[in-house]
């Protein structure tokens, strides 16, 4: 009879729920449980052998397509974001002569990130000039907060697929980007009113695109647990 | 001619004749015992679910959640079958085994014997 303090180790039944889909947490944690209850070894042996196994399996089900895929979204997402929050710190502090460039007017300001001067001028330097007030931007509050609850109430009324789900999510984040564009490119704007488009453009992305890239990782993790249950 | 689907892994061969050998009492706990008390064989517990998983998949096994007992901790066992897709899978891969052995046994026999 083993003695009643002999108990599977809390931590590693922790890990496995966090680490295993839904369609087999029960059957892993279960067998693993009903393994260590059946056993004859030493409660040392017992822990080692829990644990042992349920490392393995972590890392078995950890190391999938689908973490490499969040990954890879959340770099993506941090990137755009780095990148625009960079943006909007050197133009705060830009030198008018940068005003001057085409793209400006054309709505071909995505070339700002190609320029060197641009990746020249570090974060770092930048970033004790980082005032929160200039990363407030009326329509791009007003923008993130409606676009982002219809698509929640959308997605959680029609339960939208992963691909319905990434197509609005992207039509949310960038239309203010593709909007500030078309505006710039067929209207005659003058560059004194160039600056709050740029920042409702740009600003709306800063807002939107961590949550959404969350909500999708989210998502992606519900959805392989719904093909495997 | 069996399609490419109808082929079987080593390990999911030898997971699917277990299953099918454990009847109606194939789940993780048991599958592992009898490959260990039958060939020897230490199966990883994860190995194990995510081969049957592709079998699953693949459509050759299918699986069904039993009972929660408190020996489990309250987890439900998940009983996995062999499906009629399966049997088909698993009656092609042992005419083949039979026809590559029936060809090799003459050449083994010699070669084993030589070795002996």
């Amino acid at each position: 009879m083993k003695p009643i303090n002999n108990k599977p180790p809390r931590l590693a039944l922790v890990l496995l729920n966090k680490c295993l889909p839904d369609s087999v947490n029960d059957g892993v944690s279960g067998d693993l449980i009903e393994e260590f209850n059946q056993s004859d070894n030493s409660n040392l042996v017992n822990q080692y052998l829990f644990w042992r196994n349920t490392l393995s399996t972590c890392w078995r089900y950890s190391m999938n397509k689908q973490l490499f895929l969040s990954l890879g979204m959340s770099a993506v997402s941090l990137t755009i974001f780095y990148m625009l929050i960079k943006a909007v710190v050197f133009l705060s502090v830009a030198e008018d002569p940068l005003f001057y460039k085409d793209y400006w007017m054309n709505g071909g300001i995505h070339l700002l990130f190609v320029e060197d001067f641009f990746w020249s001028n570090s974060f770092g330097s930048n970033a004790y000039e980082l005032d929160w007030g200039m990363l407030v931007n009326d329509w791009s509050v007003i923008w993130s907060i409606i676009s982002y609850t219809v698509l929640h109430i959308l997605d959680r009324r029609h339960k939208f697929r992963l691909f319905g789900y990434v197509s609005l999510a992207f039509v949310v984040c960038f239309t203010p980007y593709f909007y500030g564009m078309l505006i710039l490119r067929f209207n005659d704007v003058p560059l004194t009113e160039v600056g709050p488009l740029v920042a409702f453009m740009w600003i709306s992305i800063i807002y939107l695109i961590l949550p959404l890239s969350y909500g999708l990782i989210t998502k992606m993790h519900h959805h392989t647990s719904t093909i495997l249950a | 001619m069996a399609n490419k689907e109808s082929y079987l892994g080593e390990f999911e061969h030898v997971v699917m004749l277990s299953v099918l050998s454990l009847k109606d009492n194939a789940y993780g706990v048991t599958i592992r015992q009898n490959l260990k008390e039958k060939v020897g064989r230490e199966v990883a517990i994860g190995a194990l679910y995510s081969t049957a998983e592709r079998l699953e998949n693949k459509g050759l096994l299918s699986s069904k959640k039993g009972e929660a007992v408190s020996e489990r901790g309250g987890k439900a066992k998940r009983y996995f079958s062999v499906t009629l897709l399966g049997m088909s899978a698993l009656s092609v891969t042992k005419k083949q085994l039979e026809i590559l052995w029936s060809q090799a046994s003459a050449n083994f026999s010699i070669q084993a014997g030589r070795r002996i």
